[in-house]
């Protein structure tokens, strides 16, 4: 789901004429460019479960997965020699493109989209420097799906249109249950309506 | 025509608005309209505008007035008309000749007529006065004829005319009128145009009585189909033809009007003739066959001599041996002939001239009682055979004998216990018909549309309770009371119709029946209200079958809705226990609405719980759901035993 989500949200920042790239982990290894938006599910966070949100016929659903990810945006100012807090600036810009894409995203998809926590991370190359040639935003979001019943093949359960009734009014008066069974009618109930 | 300035009644009830279900839809022949059309109707006035009178709309008007709620009214084609039945003008001194005729909507009332004479006259002068009741004496209305020669029954399709001549106080004439009837063609039309509005009804109330079980049998093939044919439920109420009245020979005797010149010539062996300078003999009645009685003459008076021929002017009798003479003083009465025969050991006939006893109500089997005769009074003998002009004894060893039908008394004897032990007889092949409530007997009623007491249906008297109260409510239901204004007893206080307290046998036949109470209050019951179901079943008690049909009705009507709802299947085809709790659900929600709800007379039943088949597979086309409703009705009390300790 997470790679399809992406998928869409490509989609969606082209039609906002935004340049940056996004991609999923292995994806991200084959970039050449510096700016990109990785989505990736957040091995850290994990998956949390909840009841479903409302109650579906066929297929029934379970459970809602509430499913840990993060995106990961990287920016990079065009300015020569530009400093960090330029990096910076253009990737709060990137940063809100992409949360109202996502938005919309998911909200087509169905799926509930619910920012948690952002922050600026260094750049693994910028480790044991002070110069910055870009800036990388992690922003971490849950995004849950439905857990339905299906079987293997993705199948819900079969069918039946109903048709037709045959119905039975059974009369009594109230008394001693004679077979002891609530639910059953009583043996000598007498036939109102139907067989 | 003047008549009595009187205040009139307009019948101007208007019912509330329509709750569900309260709905009754009547059955009645119309003169007016008569298209089968069901139609809603919250005023009788409304209904008499549409369709005229009729004994159905006479009963719309007594429901709507009594429990203010609208009927759904199904005028069906007359397709027997009423018919005027016996006539006694014996009484009559009077030479006016009085006739009865049906108007152009024909006769549209059963009624037993009295006309009294209190202020004689002669016919076209101005004076005449006479009292007119309708229902047997029990009410009657004056009325000053003035000039006129007829006068037309307001309501009832009756014109009655006066024939020239005269008429004098404390005469009476007597007459009875029957109601028209449907046949099985118009019910059935009626059904299926009641199947195809949307307006459900508790009941059907058929106005006219039935006379046998091929009646009832249409009845019940109309209730039953609109089960299984129009998936709707209902119940049919009607009532048996009463007991009263009961057969009597007519007795229609004719005067000579005025005092025409009589010249009486002796011609032969046969053929004398009487013949007259003005008048009519044909006009006042005098026919061939006919017998006539002279007197006032100086020569040729004599009793019962046969007419042969009539003409206006000239009477041809038959051996009757007349002198010549010529008189204005003489008087002439004639009536039908009516001729005892001794035919063998049995079979020995009674054969009139005109009339019928068909006519006249008779049937074979009827025990009847002969009186006024001169060698041919019987006290009880049963009729073997019956045509219009022949009775036939069974065995009585009668003498020959002719005599004016207007001195001899025929009528039939029936006793409340042989005729309901008969009643029962004749329709015990109603049997396990649960969808029809058969009533004995009948109670007055005043009609509020003409003003007359009439003897009414049992079953209209029941159907007006029920519908005062909710469903579940059986209409015997002693502490509501007596049924309002509904009357057992004469004028003096007897009770002279039916009470199964007193009579009984009613109830052991099945049928709904009224009573009185030993320790009052005063006042007619209805004693049960029984449908033909089984013999003490459940279902016997309509008030039962009432609550079983809206239990039908709200389960078909909310599983339709489920009708194209596609249920989750489990791998064997049947359907998953979620998916048809869901559906019990919502079944069980409307029957708790419809049945279980606490109203203002309680709830309408203990249990309804609707089951759907958890064995039934669904993954077929087509796919069809099996359910039975658990119905446990609420129990009434209808016995209660009382044991006194004494120390």
């Amino acid at each position: 789901m997470i790679h399809e989500i992406a998928l869409e949200l490509q989609t969606a920042l082209r039609a906002k004429l935004c340049p940056i790239p996004v991609v999923d982990r292995e994806g991200a290894a084959k970039l050449t460019s510096f700016e990109r938006i990785v989505i990736e599910h957040d091995d850290d966070a994990g998956d949390s479960f909840t009841p479903p949100r409302s109650a579906f016929k066929n297929p029934k659903h379970d459970y809602r997965r509430v499913i840990g990810a993060k995106a990961t945006i990287y920016a990079q100012s065009r300015a020569t020699g530009a400093l960090e807090f330029e990096h910076r600036r253009r990737a709060e810009k990137i940063i809100d493109i992409v949360l109202g894409a996502m938005r919309l995203v998911t909200a087509t998809r169905q799926n509930k989209f619910l920012p948690k926590t952002g922050r600026f991370v260094l750049l693994p190359d910028a480790e044991g420097t002070d110069r910055r040639v870009g800036a990388a935003y992690e922003l971490k979001f849950t995004c849950d799906r439905a857990v339905e019943r299906r079987d293997w093949a993705a199948a819900a359960p079969a069918e039946g249109a109903l048709a037709a009734f045959t119905r039975t009014t059974k009369v009594s008066l109230q008394g001693a249950d004679d077979d002891g069974d609530p639910t059953t009618v009583p043996a000598d109930a007498e036939t109102a309506c139907g067989a | 025509m003047a008549t009595l300035p009187q205040a009139t009644v307009t019948i101007d009830d208007e019912s509330g608005a329509q709750a569900q279900g309260e709905l009754c839809t009547v059955f009645g022949c119309v003169a007016t309209n008569d298209d089968t059309t069901p139609r809603q109707y919250s005023s009788a006035k409304a209904l008499l505008d549409y369709h005229g009178y009729s004994q159905g709309v006479a009963y719309a008007a007594l429901h709507i007035d009594a429990t203010k709620k609208p009927i759904l009214f199904v005028g069906l084609p007359i397709a027997t008309v009423g018919a005027l039945g016996h006539q006694d003008s014996s009484a009559m001194t009077g030479t006016s000749r009085i006739t009865v005729a049906a108007d152009s909507d024909g006769y549209l009332e059963e009624v037993d007529a009295i006309l009294t004479v209190t202020t004689g006259g002669t016919i076209g002068t101005t004076g005449i006065v006479f009292t007119l009741s309708m229902d047997g004496g029990r009410t009657d209305k004056t009325i000053r004829l003035g000039t006129a020669t007829s006068y037309t029954v307001p309501y009832l399709g009756i014109v009655i005319s006066f024939g020239s001549g005269t008429l004098v106080a404390d005469d009476v004439f007597r007459f009875r009128v029957s109601a028209p009837m449907w046949d099985s063609t118009g019910l059935a039309a009626a059904r299926t145009a009641l199947a195809a509005q949307q307006k459900l009804s508790r009941s059907w109330v058929i106005a006219e009585e039935i006379t046998n079980s091929t009646f009832s049998g249409y009845v019940t093939t109309q209730v039953n189909a609109y089960e299984t044919s129009n998936e709707r439920f209902t119940y049919a109420r009607a009532n048996v033809k009463d007991r009263l009245p009961l057969a009597k020979m007519s007795k229609i005797k004719n005067r000579m009007v005025g005092t025409p010149s009589l010249t009486f010539a002796e011609v032969g062996a046969t053929g004398d003739t009487i013949t007259r300078d003005t008048g009519s003999w044909t006009d006042e009645g005098f026919a061939v066959n006919d017998l006539i009685t002279v007197s006032g003459t100086a020569s040729n008076n004599f009793t019962d001599a046969k007419i042969t021929g009539v003409t206006a002017t000239v009477l041809t009798l038959d051996t009757q041996d007349l002198v010549d003479e010529t008189t204005a003083a003489a008087t002439v009465i004639g009536s039908p002939a009516l001729t005892f025969a001794e035919v063998g050991s049995t079979g020995d006939t009674i054969t009139r001239s005109s009339g019928s006893f068909v006519t006249d109500g008779f049937v074979a089997g009827d025990i009847v009682t002969i009186t006024g005769s001169g060698s041919n009074n019987v006290t009880t003998d049963a009729i073997a055979t019956v045509s219009a002009t022949v009775l036939t004894l069974a065995s009585t060893d009668l003498v020959a004998e002719v005599i004016g039908s207007h001195r001899v008394t025929i009528e039939k004897v029936l006793s409340k216990s042989t005729w309901i032990s008969a009643k029962d007889t004749a329709f015990a092949s109603v049997s396990s018909q649960k969808r029809i409530d058969l009533a004995v007997g009948r109670l007055r009623k005043l009609c509020p549309i003409t003003g007359w007491e009439f003897r009414r249906p049992v079953s209209w008297a029941a159907s007006i309770r029920e519908y005062q109260h909710d469903l579940h409510i059986p209409c015997w239901r002693k502490a509501d009371g007596p049924l309002l204004d509904w009357s057992m007893v004469d004028d003096d206080g007897n009770v002279v119709e039916f009470d199964e307290r007193v009579d009984g046998g009613a109830l052991a036949g099945g049928f709904t029946c009224a009573r009185t109470w030993a320790n009052g209050p005063n006042g007619a019951f209805i004693a049960l209200s029984l449908t033909r179901g089984d013999n003490n079943s459940i279902l016997s008690r309509t008030h039962n079958m009432a609550v079983a049909n809206l239990a039908c009705q709200t389960v078909h009507s909310s599983t339709e809705d489920a009708i194209g709802q596609s249920l989750v299947l489990n791998d064997d085809g049947t359907a998953t226990e979620e998916s048809l709790v869901a559906l019990e659900e919502k079944v069980n929600t409307e029957l708790e609405e419809a049945l279980l709800k606490q109203r203002k007379e309680g709830p309408r039943a203990s249990k309804a719980v609707w089951r759907a088949s958890r064995a039934d597979d669904l993954s077929t086309v087509p796919a069809t759901l099996t359910g039975v409703l658990d119905l446990v009705e609420n129990g009434t009390l209808e016995q209660i035993d009382t044991s006194v300790k004494v120390s």
